[in-house]
């Protein structure tokens, strides 16, 4: 029933952002701006041709870059978040290195890594890295007290704590975290795609453009809205089954 | 000399106390500031025996539970459980908290069990012992539920189920029911009551009501404003007979008890934990 409802709601949504979109067009009538039909019809066609394969690579970068970061991240933000000495260090180079914008290190990531995937996922997951951390680390940190002593007066030790309150009671935040990762996942990996390469949703837009094949660009354009919207389904999904006692 | 000493430790060995506690004082530094919560509390309990701890709000009472389990420690003074100082590794401790002790991402059964898990119990123990417990308690229904769809005094049975799972000898409960209405808690209370009656476990109950001090402490320790101190220890013979609570001497005791408490301005429910919360120690 409430699933039901939720899709209806999302349906509704959707079909919203179409009529906006169709509107906007037929104001505008410039090639660079196609309807949502001929978009639709074009994005059909590309399916049928090189995009699924770009789609393909782009989402494997994509969701690579969130595990590899989410496992980097998350261990070592609960862990900050709960031991205060290693907190004080590590604090003031976290704050130091977040503002930077990471893209810039492109070049050198390339030089390093190469102009393969690898050198796209690690710059990814460096951005994500820290935006993980820093709201992992500030979950752990505001558990209740009382909770840690009660749990540890049925004798457990810190692995216990990790494991049946640390953990359960931050991976609320964390997953939103992730969920708000995911939309910078794929601006970084579309700006990573349009630099030396040859693959990927990023270079299939930008060789689109500039053959001023608009309407392959909306292709490119829906396959990246796609590929966001299917990864906040999966980790929405995720909390639905991980956090069940936060729906009741 | 040897001898000397020998007798002393045959003497400590011997004690009947499950609590002892002697000069225990509890000073709190922050930042700028202290503050002492308990000075120079003197008191004990005797094994099987129940006692009530009742006082002021701010006076120090879950201070003084949280000393004996072994998670604040005990200096300057002594605090002895089962002649061995207090310690969080002590097995046979448990703590119940009056809000905060329920996980509320573990349902009822995963909650009930945690200690035991915890103690890395063999499986099947733990699903025999589980479920004897919360059948007992009359939680069985409920083992699939989350704490938020419960209703406080299942939540607190929930707390007590726990506790007791670990099969503890000292139950130390923090304000278990103040958040309860009446009739609930007078029901927890014969709960109490029945399993302490029972199993005979140690209970020491922090409570702001005098009546529950009446019917839950065959001894019943008051304290003073912060920093807490013992004003008196009040000993209740008639405690655990049946309909306990019409007796004249349940209220002869409770008036007496309501003199010492200073008309019982102070009384009633305390702020839950606020202190506690999100401060860092
Ligand atoms: N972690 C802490 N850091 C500093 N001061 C604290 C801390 N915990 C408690 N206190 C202070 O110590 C005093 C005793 O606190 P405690 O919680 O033991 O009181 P209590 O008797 O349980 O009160 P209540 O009846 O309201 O629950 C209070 O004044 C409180 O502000
Ligand atoms: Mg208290």
């Amino acid at each position: 029933m409430r699933l039901e409802n939720g899709l209806r709601a999302r349906l509704v949504g959707v079909f919203g952002l179409v009529v906006f979109w169709e509107l906007l067009a037929l104001i505008l009538r410039v090639p660079a701006l196609p309807g949502p039909a001929r978009a639709l019809v074009a994005f059909l066609e590309a399916i049928a041709g090189g995009l699924s394969y770009h789609f393909l690579i782009s989402a494997y970068r994509v969701v690579l870059s969130i595990a590899g970061s989410f496992l980097l991240a998350v261990p070592l933000g609960l862990f900050l978040g709960r031991e205060e000495t290693f907190d004080r260090f590590l604090t003031p180079v976290i704050y130091l290195l977040y503002p930077i914008p990471k893209i810039v290190f492109l070049p050198v990531v390339m030089i390093l890594l190469g102009l393969g995937d690898i050198a796209k996922i690690f710059l990814i997951s460096l951005v994500l890295f820290f935006q993980i951390l820093i709201t992992t680390r500030d979950a752990a940190r505001g558990i209740n007290l009382a909770l840690i002593h009660s749990v540890v007066s049925l004798g457990a030790g810190k692995w216990d704590l990790y494991r049946h309150v640390i953990w359960p009671a931050a991976l609320p935040e964390i997953l939103t975290s992730l969920r708000i990762a995911s939309g910078t996942a794929i601006a970084v990996l579309f700006f990573s795609e349009t630099i030396a390469s040859q693959e990927g949703l990023g270079y299939y837009l930008l060789d689109a453009w500039t053959r001023y094949a608009y309407d392959q660009m909306f292709a490119g354009i829906m396959a990246m809205g796609f590929l966001g919207f299917g990864l906040y389904l999966a980790l929405e999904w995720a909390e639905r089954k991980l956090c069940a006692w936060k729906y009741l | 000399m040897a001898r000397g000493r020998g007798d002393q430790e045959e003497s400590r060995q011997l004690s009947r106390d499950m609590v002892a506690l002697r000069g225990l004082s509890v000073v709190y530094h922050q930042k700028n500031a202290t503050v002492e919560a308990l000075r120079e509390v003197t008191f004990s309990v005797g094994r099987g025996q129940t006692a009530a701890l009742i006082g002021p709000s701010g006076c120090g009472k879950t201070t003084l539970l949280y000393v004996l389990a072994g998670l604040i420690p005990a200096t300057p003074g002594e605090a002895l459980v089962n002649n061995g100082p207090a310690s969080a590794i002590r097995r046979q401790t448990a703590l119940i908290l009056q809000d905060y002790g329920l996980l509320p991402w573990k349902t009822v059964w995963q909650n009930t069990i945690l200690g035991l898990e915890i103690r890395r119990m063999p499986k099947e123990q733990i699903a025999e012992r589980g479920e004897r417990i919360l059948r007992e308690l009359g939680l069985w229904e409920y083992r699939q539920h989350f704490p938020a769809q419960l209703s406080g005094g299942q939540r607190q049975r929930v707390g007590i189920a726990r506790s007791l799972a670990l099969y503890p000898d000292l139950l130390l409960m923090d304000e278990p029911f103040s958040s309860l209405d009446a009739l609930t808690r007078e029901n927890l209370q014969d709960t109490l009551l029945g399993i302490w009656q029972r199993d005979r476990v140690t209970i020491l109950l922090v409570t702001h009501s005098i009546e529950e001090a009446v019917f839950l402490g065959q001894k019943i320790v008051v304290l003073s404003p912060r920093p807490g101190r013992v004003v008196a220890v009040l000993e209740n013979p008639g405690m655990g007979q049946i309909g306990f609570r019409k007796d004249p001497a349940f209220h002869q005791l409770s008036n007496e008890l309501r003199g010492l408490l200073g008309q019982g301005a102070w009384t009633g429910p305390g702020l839950p934990q606020t202190d506690l919360k999100g401060k860092e120690v």
